[in-house]
């Protein structure tokens, strides 16, 4: 079956990088000294620091406005009075605040790349692990051959399938299933990994950009935009699971069946939407942490126990696990902001030279200046 | 047109009304929600929320600052210095990004605010559910700088959009912008040719459309359909970049300079009077 040619002509690699680049076009652009283009490097800069969020801002302020500044003011601490650089004050300036800032972001990541290793579902949210182990969990028990499931590709096939039917169930698509088996694609593809050690430490950084992520989230607004509604964000999905579908279908009847206006609005108002939404590119990385992790741990314990009958205990299994993975998750986030606070307050015992502060040598000195009407060099 | 297919009960969004000065206890009190909840049930790793931050800092780095400290002027010194710098970190330069694009996107035209509470939350579809319905009403929904991804969303037009160009600008026009000025900075030729129209969105969009400017019309269509992005993208990003420069670059003139000039002149002058008093 050939994929029809709409859907490969936006999807060409030169105007996949072009966009997510946001090269300048030269000949459109308003001002442009040859290849220098002032406007497109301010917007430029300011994506990467949005990209990279509160820790990149951070590191920015802290690093031009405190760092270097506090530094120099305290090497020039009373210089006029004493005639020399204040070593002491600019040195314990410069461990402290190099040490209290940037560690507050630095341990809580090392701590969570810690547990990545052992359990990637701790990264999904709460709420966004419990639909989808639903979801999981409706795959498993439906009419679904032992034999697939005991195969981690073709469960992790399905479920991708299922996914797509919880997401876009109320969609009026002319192309379902050719959409379908394009989406399960997409989203089982994976990047290679990046070999040598400079773009190892750049993809650790989130400074080298995923296209298999990208490529996720172009179809995903492509399916969106071709429903019949303009949507105000293309790239969010929604996601539901059965009980909370099944809810919503019962309050819908109701509010067909209320007879007068109070209890219409009141069964409109329980009628809503009742999952989470999510952006492609989370739901790409929620994906391959699921499957990294429950699915394998899932597959292997039936293939170890399982027949038609386990299938009751192998829900309560999968249950057991997402429980874990919550608490575990829980516990990393408590963890890092205990160690945090130990190192913050163990910090002073190791900027500390002497026990006098520069405070008080400044302040001796005013007193000086004061009261002999002279310097006093020797303090 | 259609709006949508989704049950159009989620007036939640239409009801609320963020006021954007709420007291500093209301404040307070969300604050220390959010700081349960981002350590309790954080989010997303490797972002940690602001609210988060700032309760770190205060407990564990002014702690540790004030019980370490020898003497105290050293005290009176941490006190001093790092209270408003710590706050000023943790919130200024959202606030004053927040109020220079308000501004900004009045004044020019450019759509650049939008619905921003976090993707992963329920009711991000129920601005089209219950509609912003103009452009003042739009103003009244909860609004935040949008990111860059969906500023591409909104300034490239999509053939798969099954409401057409027509949909495209209603969209553009719901945001809060204004067509007239998003569409003359495409080209000079463009703009001499809209210099007739009427300002405003909907006159503007029912003159567009009817059948005098149909090539026009043909040409704006074909440019905004360009991959690549246009024009009227790159003014757009350029207007939203640069409210976020702006108030980094007075945050850092805050910190930097003015902060602790002022901690050094507070010591020098309460220890200029003599001890005997």
């Amino acid at each position: 079956m050939k994929v029809s040619n709409n859907l490969s002509n936006n999807y060409s690699r030169s105007n996949r990088l072009a966009i997510k680049q946001g090269a300048p076009k030269i000949a459109n652009s308003n001002v442009s000294f040859g290849a220098i283009n002032p406007k497109a490097g301010v917007v430029n800069l300011m994506n990467f620091i949005e990209r990279h969020g509160f820790f990149a801002e951070f590191l920015i302020l802290d690093f031009i406005s405190l760092i270097a500044p506090r530094i120099a003011v305290g090497l020039e601490r009373d210089r006029d009075k004493t005639g020399k650089w204040n070593i002491k004050a600019g040195s314990e300036e410069a461990r402290r605040e190099l040490f209290s800032g940037p560690s507050i972001f630095i341990i809580p990541a090392l701590i969570m790349q810690g547990f990545k290793s052992y359990n990637p579902a701790t990264f999904i949210p709460k709420e966004n692990l419990a639909r989808m182990t639903e979801i999981f969990k409706s795959v498993v028990s439906d009419k679904t051959a032992p034999e697939t499931i005991k195969n981690t590709e073709e469960l992790t096939k399905t479920y991708a399938g299922a996914l797509f039917d919880d997401a876009f169930k109320e969609f009026k698509l002319p192309n379902r299933e050719e959409l379908r088996s394009e989406f399960i694609k997409r989203i089982m593809a994976q990047d290679k990994k990046p070999e040598g050690f400079i773009n190892k430490v750049k993809a650790f950084c989130g400074f080298i950009e995923s296209h298999a992520n990208n490529s996720f989230e172009e179809l995903v607004k492509e399916i969106n935009n071709k429903n019949n509604v303009t949507p105000l964000n293309p790239e969010s999905l929604r996601i539901e699971g059965q009980t909370a579908a099944a809810a919503r279908v019962k309050a819908k009847a109701a509010v067909e069946a209320a007879t007068d206006a109070a209890a219409k609005t009141k069964a409109e108002a329980e009628a809503g939407y009742k999952g989470i939404t999510l952006s492609a590119q989370n739901l790409y990385k929620d994906f391959h942490n699921f499957v990294k992790d429950i699915v394998p741990t899932a597959a292997k314990d039936f293939k170890a126990n399982g027949t038609e009958g386990l299938k009751k205990a192998f829900g309560d299994f999968i249950d057991t696990v997402k429980t874990n993975r919550k608490w575990t998750r829980i516990s990393a986030s408590v963890l890092s902001f205990l160690a945090v606070g130990s190192f913050l307050l163990y910090l002073p015992k190791l900027y500390k030279v002497s026990n006098v502060s520069p405070a008080m040598d400044s302040a001796k000195r005013a007193q000086c200046a004061a009261e002999d009407g002279g310097e006093n060099e020797n303090i | 047109m259609k709006i949508s297919n989704i049950s159009a009960s989620n007036n939640k969004m239409n009801n609320k009304q963020v006021a954007f000065q709420s007291s500093f206890v209301e404040r307070t009190y969300e604050g220390s929600k959010k700081i349960a909840k981002d350590l309790f049930e954080p989010e997303r790793f490797g972002n940690m929320g602001r609210w988060l931050f700032l309760a770190t800092a205060f407990i564990f780095l002014l702690g540790g600052r004030i019980i370490g400290s020898r003497d105290k002027n050293e005290k009176r010194e941490t006190l001093t210095r790092d209270v408003p710098t710590i706050a000023i970190i943790a919130g200024a330069v959202p606030i004053l990004e927040r109020w220079m694009s308000k501004h900004l996107q009045r004044y020019t035209g450019f759509a650049i605010m939008g619905n921003t509470k976090e993707k992963d939350s329920e009711d991000i579809y129920a601005e089209i559910n219950s509609g912003a319905k103009n452009a003042s009403e739009a103003e009244k929904l909860e609004k935040g700088v949008v990111s860059n991804g969906q500023l591409k969303n909104w300034y490239i037009f999509d053939e798969n959009l099954s409401s057409g160009f027509q949909g495209f600008c209603e969209r553009l026009s719901n945001l809060g912008g204004n067509l007239k000025k998003t569409f003359s900075c495409l080209n000079d030729d463009i703009k001499e040719k809209l210099k007739g129209l009427n300002s405003e969105n909907k006159a503007f969009m029912k003159e567009l459309f009817d059948g005098k400017n149909s090539d026009l019309l043909k040409t704006i269509e074909g440019l905004f359909k360009d991959k690549e992005g246009n024009n009227a993208l790159r003014q757009a990003e350029f207007m939203k970049a640069v409210p976020k420069l702006v108030s980094i670059a007075i945050t850092l003139g805050l910190l930097g300079i003015f902060i602790p000039l002022f901690n050094i002149g507070v010591t020098e002058k309460l220890n200029k009077q003599p001890q005997n008093q």
